[in-house]
């Protein structure tokens, strides 16, 4: 389908299939990139909300992704490589904001005015993305999640995964073998923090009654 | 499913010693089959003796059944995004001739300041940029390093004055009385300062008792001496519309001593600013009109109400649209008594509109027992009800467009994928002549003020899950060149120019798009996926030279806010809702030289916009 989408723009602006080259016009990049974003601004949205878990900031880089796109529209080798390019864009994109926010330490700026509650939107993303498995995503290294939310989530093939992540084919299989690795010991923790928890609810009810036993 | 990776070397072993080995072999093995051979039957014995490693398998399949459940909830994208994005390629397309790397552009965010290395340069440089969030929407502002300075440069809270705008709000009371409240605005804070900006006084109250349970929506005549008023029915099942007078003013509680008139308020209307409030039951009043309605259509449920099933007004004909146009331009007679102008019915779309002139309104309703679908109705000041225009059970009201009716219809043929072809008349509403336009799958059009440009969904429809209107299907919601009746050389009228922004991508449900009166403002307001009542809220500026969206000034991106808004006189009001449940209005003021926004606080009572 994308295939079908992207030959019908090219077709339109008198492309040709196979590597690229030369001076191609604004409004042919354009038209490209328009194309591009009616076929998949969605799961790029998706991807980068899943990665920095912050549907604002994720519009945002949304946007960043496929104005980058144009710029950089004359490396696309291949039409048909396109979503594979758009998400190592992307990742590239999430990548530099995760590192940024490493280097930048500043309060967390919520964007609502004070003594208003967070949008509705906002609660219901918070809701979605606060279960076990999205806590224990988070706690994995960054190329590790991009690498499983790309292959599971968004079902890339491998070559497609490589070129995503803008590794080697066998770098991208070892990344997410032992992504599936670090999420499973990162659940495992997860589970015995949650346990943790539920033990501390519990212990207020019984730790008196210890108390009072051992009082004279 | 084969392995996506086919056979391969695996480099550097994450998974040293016999059962990691193991694991790694698990974890591969979840991509597909594993190519080896050897490595498989290695795996299927080591499995066979190793619990604790067949129990790191099975959670490596959980996990992986647990990560593709996800794949159900996507996030969806705002629906403004591709407004958003391209109007920032639309400034890259200025910036740049050719397509190069390197530079950045001029997005501007609150949480991500500096996002990624040149951009982030930009940004700096580009100090009168701000990136604004309000009630978690960004307010994105232009990059112009020789702009003129702006009032947002103001330390943090420290509001700004502007001239002053006027908010028409209203409040249910719990003795079912609507009180009118005047907000006035002389000061707003900048939108890019997450500051909580101090409310203005509300300044004039009138009382108005329409003697209905629940007021729904309220709307004021362009001469603002009417409003119409949308009230549930006392037994829940329809909604009733009636006509109402503007009455007079009394003293608010917060209001100053003296009590001025709002500018523009008919003084006829409001000239007895000393006599009590409206008689609830004049003689026009539902219980009155039965007696005295006369060229009702033979309605049943008494005269002046409104009969869905009543026969069209006029018939089609084929003259032309642009000898009827425009009704003389003369004063709206003015209404005296409440005037029930339908009743027991059901608003589809948007409430409706008056006629910019102020001598009809025209609203889209339905039976509220869904007896048959919906029909455009018209009511003009002086008639005891409204009347339909149409009688196929498929129109909507769309607009006025140079004096004329624009109604929008489906075909009746459903596609399989239970989609319908929309199209789009034009209807004078004195002699009921009709025009279809020539805008083929074109959707509830609204024209801007000067008639030059348009939104419309540009796409299939199909039925709402309630059943009593349409959504768009497939297709774009979109801003074009409108081309009205009276255009000059215009063989058909109302013929859209391919140039187009897309403002929202199907499919949608409820959508409304208003400018101001001078047309150099758009608000453009979507509803949730599921939820027609509650959306996003965004106001673009209008590029004057192309009628586009000006990508230097998307004012308001995609703020929360309920159906339902009020813009003109250089300020957008709307309700934010809150997470309690409850909702706050919310107000952005305009001038040449700025924008910002102010919360307006009710003393306890619970506040809506007069559209």
């Amino acid at each position: 389908m994308a295939q079908a989408v992207l030959a019908t723009a090219a077709r339109r602006f008198r492309w040709g299939w196979g590597p690229v080259s030369g001076t191609r016009d604004q409004d042919a990049a354009y038209a490209f990139v328009e194309t591009l974003f009616a076929r998949h601004h969605g799961e790029i949205y998706a991807f980068l909300v899943r990665m920095l878990r912050d549907p604002d900031l994720a519009a945002d880089l949304t946007q960043d992704t496929f104005v980058k796109a144009y710029r950089a529209y004359d490396a696309l080798d291949a039409p048909g490589n396109a979503r594979a390019w758009l998400y190592q864009i992307a990742n590239r994109v999430a990548l530099d904001e995760l590192r940024r926010r490493r280097l930048v330490r500043f309060l967390p700026f919520t964007g609502q005015s004070r003594g208003t509650a967070p949008s509705a939107e906002h609660l219901a993303m918070e809701a979605r993305l606060s279960g076990e498995l999205q806590r224990a995503l988070g706690r994995i290294p960054e190329r590790q999640r991009a690498a499983l939310v790309l292959a599971e989530l968004h079902e890339l093939t491998g070559l497609e995964l490589a070129a995503a992540l803008g590794v080697s084919h066998d770098a991208a299989r070892a990344l997410l073998t032992r992504a599936r690795e670090s999420l499973r010991q990162a659940l495992a923790a997860e589970r015995r923090a949650e346990a943790e928890r539920s033990r501390r609810v519990d212990r207020p009810d019984t730790e008196p009654h210890r108390r009072e036993r051992g009082r004279p | 499913m084969s392995s996506p990776f086919g056979s391969m070397a695996f480099g550097r072993d994450p998974f040293p010693g016999e059962h990691d080995r193991a694991r790694r072999l698990c974890a591969e093995r979840l991509a597909g089959p594993l190519d080896d051979d050897d490595e498989a039957l290695w795996l299927s014995t080591h499995l066979g003796w190793c619990a604790p490693c067949r129990a790191v398998r099975d959670e490596y399949e959980a996990q992986r059944l647990e990560l593709r459940s996800l794949r159900l909830a996507a996030p969806q994208p705002p629906r403004t995004l591709w407004a958003r994005t391209s109007a920032l390629l639309d400034r890259e397309t200025r910036a740049r001739p050719v397509p190069t790397l390197g530079a950045g552009s001029a997005v501007v965010r609150g949480r991500n300041p500096a996002p990624v290395g040149a951009m982030s340069a930009v940004l700096v440089v580009a100090v009168v940029v701000g990136v604004s969030m309000l009630g978690g929407a960004r307010i994105l502002r232009p990059a112009a390093t020789d702009a003129p300075r702006q009032p947002n440069l103001r330390p943090a809270a420290t509001p700004f004055p502007v001239p002053v705008r006027e908010v028409g709000l209203y409040a249910q009371l719990p003795d079912g009385r609507l009180a009118l409240v005047t907000g006035r605005v002389h000061e707003v804070c900048p939108l890019d300062i997450d500051s909580a900006c101090a409310a203005p006084g509300l300044s004039t109250r009138r009382l108005l008792e329409v003697g209905t349970a629940r007021a729904q929506a309220v709307l004021q005549s362009p001469t603002r001496s009417q409003l119409v008023v949308v009230g549930r029915d006392a037994d829940g099942s329809g909604v009733d519309l009636f006509v109402v007078p503007v009455p007079p003013e009394v003293p608010a509680a917060t209001a100053p001593p003296a009590v001025e008139l709002e500018p523009g308020t008919d003084p006829e209307a409001t000239a007895g600013s000393t006599q009590p409030p409206v008689d609830p039951h004049p003689s026009g009043s539902p219980e009155a009109t039965p007696a005295t309605a006369e060229p009702d259509p033979s309605p049943p449920g008494g005269p002046g109400m409104i009969d869905p099933s009543a026969p069209p007004g006029p018939s089609e004909a084929s003259a032309d649209p642009a000898a009827t146009a425009s009704p003389a331009a003369s004063p709206p007679p003015i209404v005296d008594e409440i005037v029930r102008i339908a009743s027991d019915v059901l608003i589809v779309g948007d409430v409706g509109a008056y006629a910019p002139d102020g001598q009809a309104f025209a609203f889209t309703a339905r039976p509220a027992d869904g007896r048959h679908g919906p029909d455009v109705y018209l009511w003009r000041p002086g008639e005891p009800a409204a009347v339909a225009v149409t009688s196929d059970h498929a129109s909507v009201f769309s607009d006025w467009a140079d004096g004329w009716l624009l109604i929008s219809r489906v075909s009746g043929d459903v596609a399989a994928d239970g989609t319908q072809q929309p199209i789009s008349v034009l209807v004078d509403p004195e002699t009921g002549i009709q025009r279809v336009l020539p805008m083929s799958s074109a959707w509830r059009p609204t024209v801007d003020p000067t008639s030059r440009t348009a939104v419309w969904w540009d796409g299939s429809v199909r039925r709402d899950p309630s059943g009593s209107g349409w959504v768009g299907a497939a297709g774009r919601l979109v801003l074009g060149d409108w081309r009205g009746p009276d255009a000059p050389g215009a063989s058909v009228s109302g013929a859209p120019s391919p140039s187009i922004d897309v403002l929202g991508e199907g499919p949608i449900g409820e959508w409304q798009a208003r400018w101001d009166e001078t047309g150099t403002r758009l608000a453009l307001w979507i509803a949730e996926p599921g939820d027609p009542g509650t959306g996003r809220l965004s106001l673009f500026g209008i590029d004057a030279t192309t009628g586009r969206i000006d990508p230097e000034a998307v004012l308001l991106s995609d703020a929360p806010a309920l159906a339902g808004f009020s813009i003109g006189g250089g300020r957008l009001a709307w309700l934010r809702p809150e997470a309690d449940g409850t909702s706050s209005v919310v107000v952005v003021a305009w001038t040449d030289s700025g924008i910002g926004r102010v919360d307006l606080a009710a003393d306890g009572e619970s506040l809506a916009v007069i559209r």
